[in-house]
């Protein structure tokens, strides 16, 4: 397994980073317009990259899938909306040197005009997830080639902790995906009440306390979920979870167990931060047993008290 | 595949056959059945299995008849087109028992079906009649058939044949690619916005005029037959016009094969539906070759490139599917469109377009050498899609990681 990228480097920015090596500069959002598949110039860029170089990549949309699969190759990123349709990501090894202006870390600008009224927030780029007030990730995939918005439903839905809910904005009913989210134990309620889009709201099958504000379901099925050993036990594994999200996912797992539950933490590395950070911040009320340590994964057992 | 496989090696063998118009060949029959019976007809069943639950909600009724019905189907249409081509009693007797028992267990299966369908929209009414049609089809095919053993039909064969071919043509495929565009082209163009007003005209100007003429043809009414001509071109006008619509109101504008051979394909339903005029006032089947024409560019132009186009849509995303359903989201997947080759998908579409055209001129001209040119390309054009399907099918069997 990679290096984690680092925890410190901030995901969005106003600002323009400077690197101390080359910047490789690739836009591919003329490939995205006309529908070609920019993946494979974007790796032939990331292979040309010095240790001190970084790539700047110009898209349409924030590429979250595309974070995952650089950082398990060592690359952190930097993130910026510059406008409808317009990002900039800065992709960088660990050990590059990066100066970053001391502006504050801005929220995503407002969105491509999408007209998404339903959501409080603006939805962010088409097709990315954005968080609205409360527990709901909301992502418009409307305007998307299948299977496009199976694989960034299903991307994000990875990252989603226990407790959120995913408001899918589509066409029409996703078909294919309804089985899939069966399979991997997410719940789904589909709402057809709008000429204009389809909305599917999806959870994870979890402890009945952690969503308090979703509806009942119509359509929903209720699978065994896909991760836990038993009832009792919720599984989580950080890996697939970008670093900064990973502590405040964890916290907000652990939140939401009742007394006697338990939470496994499935990690490449030993996560001793974590539990003095629990003992700091949640003092007596949780018991730490390793159950695998290394060196390849690591899990830990947290019993709440 | 092994039908448009063979069929195309069939339309070499025949082409001097249809240079010279002879469409009453048994050769030229054999061949068409392997294209109308063999590749379309076995691929409308297999995509209507797929789309019915997906398009109209509708959970296929029973799942083994499905299987039985193509397990009957597919060797009768072997059967049934050899028989035919080689003048085989015995073989026509026992494809066509085949086929029609394929027919009724389909018809049956996805009629129990279609009740259960969320709604009953443009797209569920044109399967219902192109069902419809199917079954009329089946039963002006076993006339002719009784046909050729006792002749009783005498000089009526020809319209009964016309009338078998207009029926299996435009009632059940035309009408089936009407239903099926009216969900698929608007999903696969990003065209949510069109107006979709003219899949319902057509849905009612098609099979109206189709039975008209189908009735004036057997009833030897000119009036009627001009009649019905009209409104069934204006159904296949307002086809044409539906999905010009969700053309024009695409997100993106460049298309990917699929698609432009499905524009094509629209492009020669348009131009034999020029040519049917032409061929009625021409005194139809008196112009032997006009009349090979216009069928080469509606079946193998219109129909077939169609369904080959539609093939580059669905058939790879139901393999990316069904290879990486429990990957996606979670690791790098390649992309429905790396499980084929563009370029090859190009160079089947110049050379199955050009052999049409070259086909339909080379029999217009009674030209045998420009006919069998146009042979040898669609033989050609078929081999590299037999050579996708192979990579799709490779990808699905994880042969390609």
């Amino acid at each position: 397994m990679t290096a984690q990228p680092s925890p410190t480097a901030p995901r969005n920015t106003t600002a323009t980073p400077a690197f101390s090596g080359r910047v490789v500069e690739l836009d591919v959002r003329e490939d995205l317009r006309n529908g070609r598949e920019p993946f494979s110039r974007i790796m032939e860029a990331v292979q040309s990259l010095a240790p001190e170089d970084a790539l700047h990549l110009r898209a349409t949309f924030e590429p979250v899938p595309l974070f995952r699969v650089l950082a398990n190759k060592g690359l952190d990123h930097i993130a910026r909306q510059n406008g409808p349709e317009d990002w900039s990501i800065w992709f960088h090894r660990e050990s590059a040197s990066v100066q970053l202006p001391p502006e504050p870390v801005a929220a995503p600008s407002p969105a491509a005009s999408r007209g998404n009224e339903s959501t409080e927030r603006p939805a962010g780029s088409l097709g990315s997830p954005s968080t609205a007030a409360g527990e709901e990730v909301v992502l418009d995939v409307r305007g998307l080639e299948p299977p496009e918005p199976m694989v960034r439903t299903l991307t994000a839905l990875e990252t989603l902790a226990p407790g959120m809910v995913l408001v899918q904005h589509n066409e029409r009913v996703p078909r294919f995906l309804l089985p899939i989210l069966a399979e991997r134990g997410f719940e789904y309620e589909i709402d057809e009440s709008e000429a204009d889009r389809v909305v599917v709201r999806i959870r994870r099958s979890a402890a009945p306390d952690s969503s308090p504000g979703v509806p009942e379901p119509g359509h929903a099925t209720s699978p065994q979920p896909h991760h836990s050993r038993d009832m009792q036990t919720i599984e989580l594994d950080v890996r697939v979870i970008t670093p900064r999200e990973k502590h405040p996912t964890i916290f907000k797992t652990f939140d939401g167990l009742s007394s006697g539950q338990s939470m496994v933490i499935v990690n490449d590395h030993d996560p001793r931060p974590l539990r003095y950070q629990l003992a700091a911040e949640r003092p007596e009320m949780f018991e730490w047993t390793y159950q695998e340590e290394g060196p390849e994964v690591w899990k830990v057992r947290i019993d709440r008290k | 595949m092994l039908f448009l496989l063979t069929g195309s090696l069939g339309l070499v063998a025949v082409s001097s056959d249809l240079a010279a118009g002879n469409f009453l060949s048994q050769h030229v029959a054999g061949v068409t059945h392997l294209f109308t019976l063999g590749w379309l007809t076995t691929t409308i069943y297999g995509a209507l299995y797929q789309l019915l639950p997906v398009a109209l909600g509708a959970p296929v009724r029973s799942r083994i008849t499905g299987y039985v019905s193509f397990a009957t189907h597919v060797p009768g249409a072997a059967i049934f087109a050899c028989g035919v081509a080689l003048g085989n009693l015995v073989m026509h007797h026992v494809g066509i028992a085949l086929v029609a028992t394929g027919v009724v267990l389909v018809v049956a299966n996805v009629a129990l079906s279609l009740p259960s369908a969320r709604e009953r929209d443009v797209t569920w009414f044109a399967v219902a009649l192109s069902l419809t049609a199917l079954l009329s089809t089946l039963v002006l095919g076993v006339v002719l058939l009784h046909n050729l053993h006792t002749g009783f039909l005498l000089e009526s064969r020809v319209r009964v044949m016309s009338i078998h071919l207009h029926v299996a043509m435009v009632g059940w495929a035309l009408t089936m690619m009407v239903g099926m565009s009216h969900r698929l082209l608007p999903m696969f163009l990003l065209a949510h916005r069109a107006n979709t007003a003219w899949t319902g005209r057509a849905l009612v100007l098609i099979p109206v005029g189709l039975t008209m003429l189908a009735t004036a043809l057997a009833l030897r009414m000119r009036f009627m037959e001009w009649a019905g001509l009209v409104v069934l071109e204006a159904g296949v006008a307002c086809y044409l016009l539906q999905c010009r619509a969700f053309y024009a109101s695409r997100i993106r504008p460049g298309l990917d094969a699929g698609l432009r051979l499905s524009a094509i394909a629209l492009c020669f339903i348009g131009a034999s539906a020029l040519m049917g005029p032409v061929l009625l006032v021409l005194g139809g089947v008196r112009q032997p070759r006009l009349a090979i024409a216009y069928v080469l560019t509606a079946l193998l132009g219109g129909v077939v490139l169609f369904t080959v186009g539609h093939f580059y849509k669905i058939v790879p995303f139901l393999a990316w599917i069904s290879r990486f359903r429990s990957r996606v989201g979670r690791e790098a997947v390649p992309t429905v469109a790396e499980l084929y080759s563009a370029k090859v998908a190009q160079v089947q579409l110049v050379l199955m377009t050009a052999s049409v055209v070259a086909l339909a001129a080379g029999v217009l001209a009674g030209a045998g050498a420009l006919v069998r040119l146009g042979a040898c390309g669609f033989v050609a054009g078929s081999v590299l899609f037999a050579a996708q399907a192979v990579r799709v099918a490779g990808w699905t069997k994880g042969g390609w990681g």
